[in-house]
């Protein structure tokens, strides 16, 4: 009997094991791998030798790119911007569910989440066309309309210092319906008895929201604040390729170490400095990540993500 | 009696909730944030060559001009062959991929599975620690010789760990009194995982799937990095090149009759078209499965 169910046991095992080969294959494949070729960066890559028989070449791949001009302003912009979409998301996403929180009717709510959804479909290569049709210095609406008050055209292709601002409002327009949902669905959880007993007690409108909406979906937003940090040294690389089309006058203000490490290694073909940056923000996220993790578990364990 | 006071209470209700009009308004002009855009692009793409150097983009076509659509289909096979690598990688990398993802998930739901924990950390930690871009990039062209290669558009990107975390959560509430007594009734775990664990977990599935789709539509940065071939071109990556030069479009047409004005050749009005062409099916087309989205979005941000 007790035979019987240990060949059972393992039998199960063995089909469960199975079932979990592809992905433990595709895993091993392109993301284990990879890790391993993270000694790239302390390489003198030479492609017929292979990542494994090229010569070491310590930390020079590393120097090379502390001691360029571009190390800076690489990682400046990638701070700073991700910071800047952050506190954004948050703010356009917890404002966006409050009003969306005011539509009494299913029907509208619905209608007006599926329109304000409809950039969120939108791979970056698309939302750069549309960005290009507002910004085109001859052709585009924004010259068109600042026409109209007399104010003359701005060359926006050229200009870093408007692209913050720009990025920003791109990166709004497109994930805040999307974004917003969750802080949506934290209000419809709110119990109703409390709207209730703020009724009772003679609360007006804001003072509902600012004493009742916003203190009980406080949690969901510091949770998501924090996630949301732990990935603030990755940038998302169509935003800031497709978006500034890639041109060379807008660096200073939109090139992040995303798009830098991809130049470096397409255009340059300088793979062992592309890798040595590459490796600073993988380990720089790796800790990040396991740092707000830490907090998040602290705060509330059931939204830690380990 | 008692009826016509619940209705006239439930009136009372309905009066109180109605939608403050400045909150319609709010939403009204969001939207128009939203829809205008596409149909600037549209209107763009409606409007001659000329007209458009002369007077720019507008939110309505000053005169209608189909010149671009024109130009656009007299040669199609450019088009047709991106929408077709397009639907390929979408279909072909949507089912390998859930499927692949549900059997890793299920594992993970399993009781019974001795290496259930060693199994959660190795699908988990690439979550963490990425091998970063560049060891990436070098070990699918050195190694696994994926440049120009429809694979690298569909392998790399098969599994997304977060659905996997997501279709383990869904299993795990399942009731296992279910599995156990499948268990005894002599079903092997290939089948309760067929016909129990699938069968019950459609609407994670069909999220997953949903997304999964979505992102392999809008795929363009592993073609960027790997495709080489016009024919192997999936569509936002064909964009994406003549957002940098017309010239590639014109030239897969190879055809500039000798008798148009020079002009007048489609340029910006034809990039425009294609973008209508290759965006507006998926525009009409994903709002309706748009509960997907938003259940992906609010399940996935919590862990199971």
């Amino acid at each position: 009997m007790k035979k019987k169910r240990r060949k059972g046991f393992l039998k199960d095992n063995l089909q469960l094991l199975s079932l979990a080969l592809p992905v433990i294959v595709l895993l091993a494949v392109f993301n284990y791998w990879p890790m391993f070729g993270i000694i790239l960066a302390f390489k003198d890559y030479k492609v017929p030798l292979g990542i494994f028989g090229s010569p070491w070449s310590g930390l020079k791949n590393f120097e090379f790119f502390l001691e360029s001009q571009d190390a800076f302003r690489v990682v400046r912009n990638t701070l700073l911007l991700n910071f800047m979409f952050i506190l954004a998301g948050i703010f356009f996403g917890v404002l966006f569910a409050l009003i969306m929180f005011e539509v009494k009717k299913t029907r509208h709510v619905k209608i007006y989440q599926t329109v304000a959804i409809l950039p969120s479909f939108l791979s970056w290569v698309a939302v750069g066309y549309i960005v290009y049709a507002f910004l085109d210095p001859s052709k585009g609406l924004a010259n068109q309309l600042l026409a109209l008050f007399g104010i003359d055209g701005v060359s926006w292709y050229t200009e870093p210092a408007y692209w913050p601002v720009i990025l920003l409002v791109v990166k709004t327009w497109q994930s805040v319906g999307l974004g917003s949902i969750i802080y949506y669905a934290a209000l419809m959880g709110v119990d109703a008895e409390l709207y209730e007993a703020a009724d009772i007690d003679g609360a007006n409108k804001l003072q509902k929201i600012l004493r009742v909406s916003i203190p009980q979906i406080v949690p969901v937003i510091v949770i998501m604040g924090i996630l949301e940090v732990g990935k603030i040294f990755r940038a998302d690389f169509g935003l800031f390729y497709n978006v500034t089309r890639n041109v060379g006058a807008l660096y200073p203000t939109t090139d992040v170490v995303d798009t830098y490490v991809f130049r470096a290694l397409m255009n340059q073909g300088n793979i062992g400095m592309s890798s040595a940056v590459s490796v600073i923000q993988s380990v720089v996220c790796f800790v990040t990540l396991v740092v707000t993790n830490a907090i998040v578990r602290k705060l509330s364990p059931e939204n830690s993500l380990f | 009696m008692r009826a016509s006071k619940r209705a006239s209470k439930s009136a009372i209700a309905k009066r109180k909730e109605r939608t403050n009009p400045a909150v319609h308004i709010f939403f009204i002009l969001f939207g128009l944030a939203c829809i205008l855009p596409f149909m600037t692009v549209i209107s763009a793409s409606l409007t001659g060559e000329t007209d458009l150097a002369l007077n720019g983009f507008s939110i309505l076509p000053r005169k209608v001009d189909t010149s671009a659509y024109a130009y656009l289909f007299r040669n199609p096979s450019t088009i047709i062959d991106a929408y077709l690598v397009t639907i390929f990688i979408t279909v072909t990398g949507t089912l390998l991929g859930t499927l692949f993802m549900c059997m890793a998930a299920y594992c993970l739901a399993r009781g019974n599975f001795s290496f259930k924990g060693l199994l959660t950390f190795y699908i988990f930690f690439p979550t963490l620690l990425s091998g970063g871009m560049v060891s990436s990039y070098i070990i699918n062209t050195q190694y696994l010789h994926l440049t120009d290669n429809l694979l690298a558009l569909i392998l790399p990107s098969l599994i997304n760990i977060f659905h996997v975390i997501m279709i383990r959560t869904f299993f795990a509430q399942l009731p296992t009194s279910l599995f156990e007594a499948a268990k005894m009734d002599g079903a092997s775990e290939y089948r309760i995982f067929f016909q129990i664990a699938l069968q019950l977990s459609k609407p994670v599935i069909a999220t997953v799937a949903f997304l999964g789709a979505l992102s392999r539509w809008n795929e363009w940065y592993n073609a960027m990095l790997y495709i080489r071939s016009d024919e192997l071109v999936p569509l936002q990556y064909m964009l994406q090149r003549m957002m940098q030069s017309i010239q590639i479009l014109l030239d897969a047409m190879q055809h500039v009759p000798a008798n148009v004005d020079i002009t007048d050749l489609p340029g910006e009005n034809l990039r425009m078209a294609m973008l209508v062409v290759s965006i507006g099916p998926m525009m009409l087309f994903f709002p309706f499965f748009q509960k997907y989205f938003t259940r992906g979005m609010t399940v996935g941000a919590v862990k199971g």
